[in-house]
């Protein structure tokens, strides 16, 4: 039984609506082959070489074998690397993101505004504007192509972080200022305020901040080609080592099934991530603490 | 001891905007204070700045005996209820409740017990387990109380905290907070728009509009004597009517004639007694208001009232028990509108046979009515009169006043210039006094408003009012004297002005390291205040010339003042367009409007231009004889100004010159006081650090001790006995941090009073640097903090506050004023006049040397005229 009649469609929005769906299937094909195309690469088992066909004609797990037991593979060095230089930037990034934003959202100092449109108007520049810079100040502290270059990543991608603050700004700007002033009169100190009641009413927030902040080098490429990409074998990240795998044409006949293995182990924890902290999303977080 | 002293708070915004004015205010410990007014009054604003959430930009505020400006909220030991609750979404409300006890390291098993207490007062046991997103509106409030009633403080603020209620919870919670004022017993002060929930819970009551204290007092005398129309209005619903009328004294009764309306009514001339004669001879405009339930339509009443008008009936509204009846005293008016004389009665018992259009009569209880005066809107019945206006005769010594014939002092017979005459005598109440032998009365009656003793005399049938005096039956005869300093006496030919109460003097305020800085600001007043003097007398001058002589300047003027105008009408019309929601036919108005407005002044500009070109054809056409003769005198008027001119540059240039040079002698002379000072604080600052470092080492043992001797008893329990007393142990160690860290904080508290107390500051006042107490330094740092080098001051002086003496500010003598007991000389100073009291006359054209006691002044902040001393 019908509860809601649909209004009756005209020819029109017949032709209309069909054009609409053959559209969005064509994106979503375009969207989705690619990583489609990657999988299926990965479990090709008869030759390591790009081929003209997509199916496999043997299906096989030995790509992703080679990539964690081989010797010759550095793949869990690197995957190592990445992780540590993920979460850690991740969680430094996060924390003076959100400190910036509070700071910004809640204290009110002369050139506050000044300083906020600076912020802003630098972050729109491109940050590899900045790399010749980056470059001879890294090298200056000897961090470029060392085995301390990954702490030379760190730096590079922890020091603009502040620029963050807009979006955490625009959230913390949705907390009542009365819960701080409650919380003021209660005996708190301001480093109380945030990271007693204002930190847990801001879990959306500090997910994004954080995956934004892990996904970001994870799957970079530009600027750790320069700081870690000449240094040793061990020392560099997955992006790197990938990309090194097959940027000749004899490597690229070698290594071009492994490399996609590659590209897949790689993007399955962000999507891991993904899933499991999209429940954090909830909305109404601060229900119930204001009228409104 | 929890009472609240607020002492001339002022707020100014960074924009310039000021929230509140001057607000004074005594709190007397367990009041219940209700500040009610319209949005954006800055009630608000003075809770938060009591609160410590705002800053207080001058003024001082004391809670108990401490002052508190610069004290963190969470130390000036006050709770606050707000109006969105505030409450911390991700804690139960037991944690809600605990979380201000926990900062304060209270120990567990308190906090547990105080919980449960406020709970039970406000029945939320159930709920403690529960966040607040799953409460109802009024049990968030509740739990919103709870918290600030747990800490037990000295104050309660409470932030509109019902306003988000729905009615029927708003008259429950009301209930139930005053019943908590009742059992906590401590000050509450309650921030309303709502002025039914202001007279149900207060004990008194502040009434605020604009930013200014429109009245503080109880309930009841705000209802029954509201000090200006805005009270009136506000308190009580419905609004009270208000109707434009006179008012005309007939021997014993004050007839009321209402605008618009021919029939008149009669109130006995005692009810005005306080009222200034000068609003009852029929002239003067004034607003009489009278509540709703002060009028009726009710038969038997009407039939037994003197004071009946016809009022013609434009629409009712039906409340059940009781019927608002709208209407119009005058006719002629639809009265659907507001006007001069709409008037709104409320009828009980609901039924009524009256239809729209009716004219019935209404009987006024006239007795209850308001007066206030059109203009200031201030009542002209007010209950501490401040002035007595009688009719008097002037004669060349001596005055008679009802009958009695009063001797003159010297001071005022120089003002008086006809030989006899009549005038009226203004006598402040607060200028008679008991003892002198000016006049004799009879006391009629003696009342107490708000402390102040009022005393009613009578005297040839004539009420007046003294403040003050002693206590007397009615009955008793007393001899007044008049202090003719406040006096002032008009008449045709008469012109005595009371003596000015104080003498204003503009200076800087500074110490040695600002004093360049903040001179600079002083000059740059002098200066601006030399553009004003020469702006006004290049005006005296064209005013002058343009009587015979045509001046091509003036037509540069009338176009620009032109353009001007055209300018501000459209500007205005924009604005309005752009901020007032007023719908297609609004707008279609306000372009008519504009469109008038500017017809009219192109109409102006039209006739003024056409005025300017006859004055041009008449001057053209007059004998090259008669032009030359104007021109010689054009030349002779402006050589004339441009002496004057010079002389107003050069006395400026002086006075600059003069404040620069001084500002090194004042530096070279603070210079070896200031140095001394430093080095006593040093020692002093050195003996309070060795003093609080020694208590804390010796406190520091001693809790150890203690800590110890928990741990060594730890050691040897066991079960339950032993988490208590590891309980036990964390808290002493927290107590132990907490009483520690307090001394320190009493230890910088110390070594900044010491530092603060070393700092020289000086005021100078027309060259004359003086030295200024701590009490004056300390209220005007507090006041403004490091804004005060870059203001200048307005010193007002009184006149028993200077010194002669060798050295000092040079005034000349210009005359001797003798009030017989006082006396007085008016002195010039460059271009102002100073009145200085003297125990001996001197000489007049005598040079004094004044020296000023600043501490006998007040000191304002000239700029926001904010009054810091």
């Amino acid at each position: 039984m019908r509860y809601f009649k649909t209004a009756k469609k005209s020819p029109k929005n017949i032709v209309i609506d069909s054009f609409i769906y053959v559209l969005l299937t064509v994106i979503s094909i375009v969207w989705v082959f690619p990583f489609f195309y990657l999988i299926v690469t990965s479990l090709r088992g008869e030759s390591t070489a790009i081929v003209s066909y997509l199916f496999p004609k043997e299906w096989s797990f030995k790509n992703y074998e080679w990539l964690f037991t081989d010797p010759k593979s550095q793949f869990i060095n690197w995957y190592v690397n990445t992780l540590l230089i993920a979460i850690v930037v991740s969680v430094i990034n996060t924390l003076i993101t959100l400190l910036t934003a509070y700071a910004l959202s809640r204290m009110r100092f002369s050139g506050r505004q000044p300083l906020m449109k600076f912020m802003l108007i630098l972050g729109m520049f491109p940050g590899f504007l900045g790399m010749i810079c980056i470059y001879y100040i890294l090298n200056a502290m000897g961090l470029i192509g060392t085995n301390l270059s990954i702490v030379g990543l760190m730096l590079v991608y922890v020091s603009g972080s502040m620029m963050g603050y807009y979006v955490s700004k625009g959230f913390f700007d949705t907390i009542s200022k009365s819960l701080d002033e409650a919380a003021m009169i209660d005996g708190a100190s301001r480093s109380k305020i945030f990271f007693s009641i204002i930190l847990p009413l801001s879990k959306p927030i500090i997910i994004q901040t954080l995956l934004g902040a892990f996904v970001a080098p994870w799957g970079d490429y530009m600027m750790a080609n320069y700081i870690v990409g000449r240094g040793g074998s061990e020392f560099k990240t997955v992006a790197i080592g990938l990309f090194q795998m097959i940027d000749s044409d004899v490597k690229m006949s070698d290594n071009f099934t492994r490399f996609c293995a590659g590209g897949v182990v790689v993007s399955i924890l962000p999507i891991i991530m993904f899933f499991v902290m999209q429940r954090f999303y909830v909305e109404g977080v601060t229900g119930g603490s204001v009228k409104g | 001891m929890s009472n609240l002293s607020l002492r001339h708070i002022y707020k100014v915004y960074p924009n310039g905007v000021k929230a509140v004015n001057d607000f004074n205010m005594e709190i007397e410990d367990q009041e219940f204070i209700v500040f009610v007014g319209p949005s954006g009054c800055g009630k608000s604003t003075t809770l938060r700045m009591i609160a410590g959430l705002e800053e207080i930009t001058a003024g001082e505020l004391y809670i108990g005996d401490s002052f508190v400006n610069r004290v963190e909220p969470k130390d000036r030991d006050i709770a606050m209820v707000f109006q969105n609750y505030a409450l911390y979404p991700h804690m139960t409300v037991y944690e809600n409740l605990a979380f201000g006890l926990k900062l304060r390291h209270v120990p567990h098993a308190e906090i547990h017990r105080r919980v449960l207490w406020a709970a039970k007062i406000l029945k939320l046991e159930e709920y403690l387990e529960r966040k607040p997103k799953a409460l109802s509106g009024g049990q968030r409030q509740r739990v919103s109380l709870g918290r600030a009633i747990l800490r037990t403080p000295k104050v309660f603020l409470l932030d509109e905290p019902l306003s988000n209620l729905d009615a029927k919870l708003r008259t429950e919670m009301r209930a139930e907070i005053a019943k908590l004022h009742n059992e906590i017993k401590t000050t509450f002060i309650y921030v309303t728009h709502d002025q039914v929930e202001a007279m149900t819970m207060g004990t008194r009551i502040v009434v605020m509009s604009m930013g200014y204290v429109q009245q503080i007092d109880t309930p009841q005398n705000l209802y029954n004597h509201p000090e200006n129309k805005f009270v009136a209005g506000f308190i009580g619903t419905p609004q009270m009517n208000f109707f434009g009328a006179t008012l005309k004294r007939e021997g014993d009764t004050v007839k009321i004639n209402f605008e618009g309306v021919d029939d008149t009514l009669k109130i006995p001339f005692q009810n005005m007694l306080k009222v200034r004669p000068e609003y009852l001879k029929g002239d003067k405009k004034v607003i009489v208001g009278l509540r709703c339930e002060n009028l009726s339509v009710d038969p038997e009443i009407v039939k037994g009232s003197k004071n009946v008008l016809k009022v013609k009936i434009s629409h009712f509204e039906e409340l059940g028990n009781e019927t608002l009846i709208y209407g119009d005293l005058n006719m002629n008016v639809e009265g659907l509108g507001d006007s001069n004389t709409r008037i709104i009665i409320k009828q009980y018992g609901g039924t009524h046979t009256t239809k729209i259009g009716d004219v019935i009569d209404v009987a006024f209880e006239i007795d209850k009515a308001h007066f206030f005066d059109s203009v200031t809107e201030k009542t002209i019945c007010p209950r501490i009169p401040e002035e007595n206006v009688f009719d008097v005769t002037v004669d060349k010594q001596s005055l008679t006043l009802l009958g009695n014939k009063i001797t003159l002092p010297q001071a005022i017979v120089n003002q008086l210039t006809a030989d006899k005459a009549d005038a009226t005598m203004i006598i402040p109440t607060s200028a008679l006094f008991e003892g002198g032998n000016d006049i004799k009365a009879e006391v009629a009656e003696q009342e107490v408003i708000n402390k102040t003793l009022i005393t009613h005399l009578k005297l040839q049938n004539r009420t007046f009012f003294m403040l003050g005096g002693k206590e007397h039956k009615a009955g008793d005869q007393v001899s007044l004297g008049i202090d003719f300093k406040s006096v002032s006496i008009n008449g045709e030919q008469t012109d005595v002005v009371p003596l000015p109460k104080r003498d204003v003097f503009y200076g800087s305020y500074f110490d040695r390291a600002n004093a360049k800085r903040s001179v600079s600001y002083l000059v740059k007043y002098y200066n601006e205040q030399k553009k004003k003097e020469l702006a006004a007398l290049n005006k005296e001058l064209n005013a002058e010339l343009s009587q015979f002589i045509l001046q091509e300047s003036l037509f540069t003027e009338i176009k620009n003042e032109y353009a001007e105008q055209k300018k501000e009408i459209l500007g205005n019309k924009s604005y309005r367009l752009g901020t007032e929601s007023l719908g297609k036919e609004g707008k279609k108005n306000v372009e008519r409007e504009a469109k008038e407005a500017l017809d009219k002044a192109k109409a102006e500009y039209d006739a003024k231009v056409a005025d300017y070109n006859d004055k041009k054809a008449a001057y053209a056409a007059l004998p090259e004889g008669e032009k030359s003769v104007r021109k010689q005198r054009e030349q002779e008027l402006r050589a004339e100004y441009k002496v004057k001119s010079d002389a107003i540059e050069q006395r400026y240039a002086k006075i600059i010159k003069e404040t620069e040079d001084n500002v090194k002698t004042v530096e070279a002379k603070l210079l070896p006081i200031e140095q001394e000072k430093a080095l006593k604080a040093n020692k002093d600052v050195a003996d309070a650090k060795a003093k609080y470092n020694n208590l804390l080492i010796e406190k520091r043992r001693e809790f150890n001790e203690d800590i110890a001797k928990i741990k060594a008893d730890i050691e040897t329990m066991t079960g339950t006995d032993k988490d208590n007393a590891v309980i036990e142990f964390k808290d002493a160690r927290r107590v132990k941090a907490d009483k520690l860290a307090e001394i320190r904080t009493m230890q910088n508290a110390e070594v900044d009073d010491i530092i603060f107390q070393s700092k020289v500051f000086v005021s100078y006042i027309n060259g004359q640097a003086c030295i200024t107490s701590l009490d004056i330094n300390k209220k005007i740092v507090k006041g403004l903090g490091a804004q005060l080098f870059l203001s200048h001051y307005r010193f007002e002086v009184p006149h028993d506050a200077y010194t002669i003496g060798e050295q000092g500010i040079k005034v000349k003598i210009e005359e001797v004023i003798d009030y017989g007991k006082d006396k007085f000389v008016r002195c010039s100073l460059n271009n102002d006049t100073v009145y200085v009291k003297v125990d001996e006359i001197p000489q007049v054209g005598e040079e004094l040397c004044l020296t000023i006691d600043v501490e006998k002044s007040n000191i304002y902040e000239n700029l926001f005229d904010i009054r810091l001393y």
